[in-house]
């Protein structure tokens, strides 16, 4: 009984000591086993236990801070989607993967980046609401651009926000029509070629989410395929507005 | 002489010039649809009032005249004529900001004998509401995270029902 007492108390002081040792510009990692995976910049990351140690902050570890939710979203309509627990390996893959992102893009209005394992429309490692953002197991895979992934989600939560001027200017210079068929129905008609990616084509929302993740990920290319958007998103967001970590 | 002759043309040049454009602008106000009934409109009586569009789409057999905002190019009206008779179907209208009928109360109480129903339009879209008065054919698109009315519309609703014949675009 006693020497359990003890095993405690020592518990106890030790974890103290681990979160006080770290400054007031650092934070502490857990000791977590590490999965390998490939870094945005096509560096190989190994698999390894990392100890515990202290880290310094950053946009993405202030961001994600209070923002990691082990919960469904509120009003998450497709509860057949499991929950998962955010490990510590994977919310440093999200810091990781954050810091690359303009810190523009890092929306106030997010509450929340929750954890499910299978997107109803697998293999899709993530999805959103008016104010989360969920991340499925799928972002995690190996070979998976978690930076990429993420730009595309919070770019849906940029373009909400966007002014409607902004929006209307958007689809003005992207080729987006709105549309009164014969029944009175009122449908969105976007450009006939030019989409960086297929379903940009479903809406205005999809196809800015996809060139502004494009014009982050993969410039030239987007500069290719959709020169209108390029223009667009350079104009609005600046000559500032770039990855934070260089493509190999 | 013939100096005064030449800014006196000049003048009326310019003058002509200001006042064509401005005649544009200031007919593309939401009020002047008011002025408009749909299947009894004419094309004529379209651009006697809006002016000459922006551009003409077709589509099945339902002709569109478009109206942009001649300073930003952003769409703001659309006409529907049925091609046989080129007469008025129905209209689409995008209010911009600062508008009165970018709000929702706004946009309703332009429609004073409306019964509004209200309706979403998919999973996908929940943020997308939309109020619609099937007898008059009034439709107002409303985004209710955003706050905005994105559209207001108005088609014949006696053409619903033959919609067979009316092939959706």
């Amino acid at each position: 009984m006693k020497s359990n007492l003890v095993f405690y108390l020592l518990s106890f002081i030790f974890c103290t000591k681990a979160y006080s040792v770290c400054s007031s510009k650092e934070y502490l990692v857990r000791s977590h086993f590490r999965r390998s995976y490939v870094k945005s910049d096509g560096t190989l990351v190994r698999s390894s236990h990392v100890k515990a140690y202290c880290k310094s902050l950053s946009a993405g570890s202030l961001y994600l801070k209070d923002r990691i939710k082990n919960s469904y979203p509120p009003n998450w309509p497709y509860k057949n989607e499991k929950l998962e627990k955010w490990s510590e390996d994977e919310i440093q893959r999200m810091i990781e993967a954050l810091d690359e992102i303009p810190e523009t893009l890092l929306g106030t209005k997010i509450k929340g980046f929750y954890r499910l394992q299978k997107a109803k429309d697998f293999p899709n490692p993530a999805s959103n609401s008016s104010d989360s953002i969920v991340i499925y197991n799928s972002a995690f895979d190996r070979d998976r651009n978690l930076s990429q992934v993420l730009a595309h989600e919070l770019s849906h939560h940029s373009y909400q926000n966007l002014t409607e001027t902004d929006r209307q200017d958007y689809r003005r210079a992207t080729g987006w029509q709105m549309e009164l068929a014969a029944d009175g129905n009122i449908y969105w008609s976007g450009r006939k070629t030019g989409y960086i990616e297929d379903d940009g084509a479903n809406s205005h929302e999809e196809d800015f989410s996809n060139n502004l993740e494009y014009f982050l990920f993969n410039p030239d290319k987007l500069r290719k395929i959709a020169p209108g958007a390029y223009d667009w998103i350079q104009r609005h967001y600046g000559n500032d507005f770039r990855r934070k970590k260089g493509i190999k | 002489m013939k100096f005064y002759y030449l800014i006196l043309i000049l003048f009326v040049h310019l003058g002509c010039a200001t006042d064509s454009s401005n005649k544009i602008a200031k007919a593309l106000v939401y009020e002047n649809l008011s002025s408009l009934s749909l299947n009894s409109s004419s094309e004529k009586q379209v651009i006697a009032i809006f002016g000459n569009p922006s551009s003409r789409s077709l589509k099945a057999d339902i002709y569109s005249l478009n109206y942009d905002d001649p300073k930003t190019g952003f769409q703001r009206l659309s006409l529907n004529f049925l091609s046989s008779n080129a007469v008025l179907i129905g209209f689409l209208w995008i209010p911009q900001e600062g508008e009165k009928e970018f709000t929702l109360i706004s946009a309703k109480s332009g429609f004073k004998n409306a019964k509004f129903k209200e309706a979403v339009e998919n999973d996908s879209q929940k943020n997308l509401v939309f109020y619609v008065d099937e007898s008059s054919g009034i439709r107002i698109q409303y985004d209710r995270d955003r706050k905005v009315v994105e559209a207001i519309a108005q088609y014949d609703s006696k053409l619903r029902s033959p919609t067979s014949q009316i092939k959706n675009p």
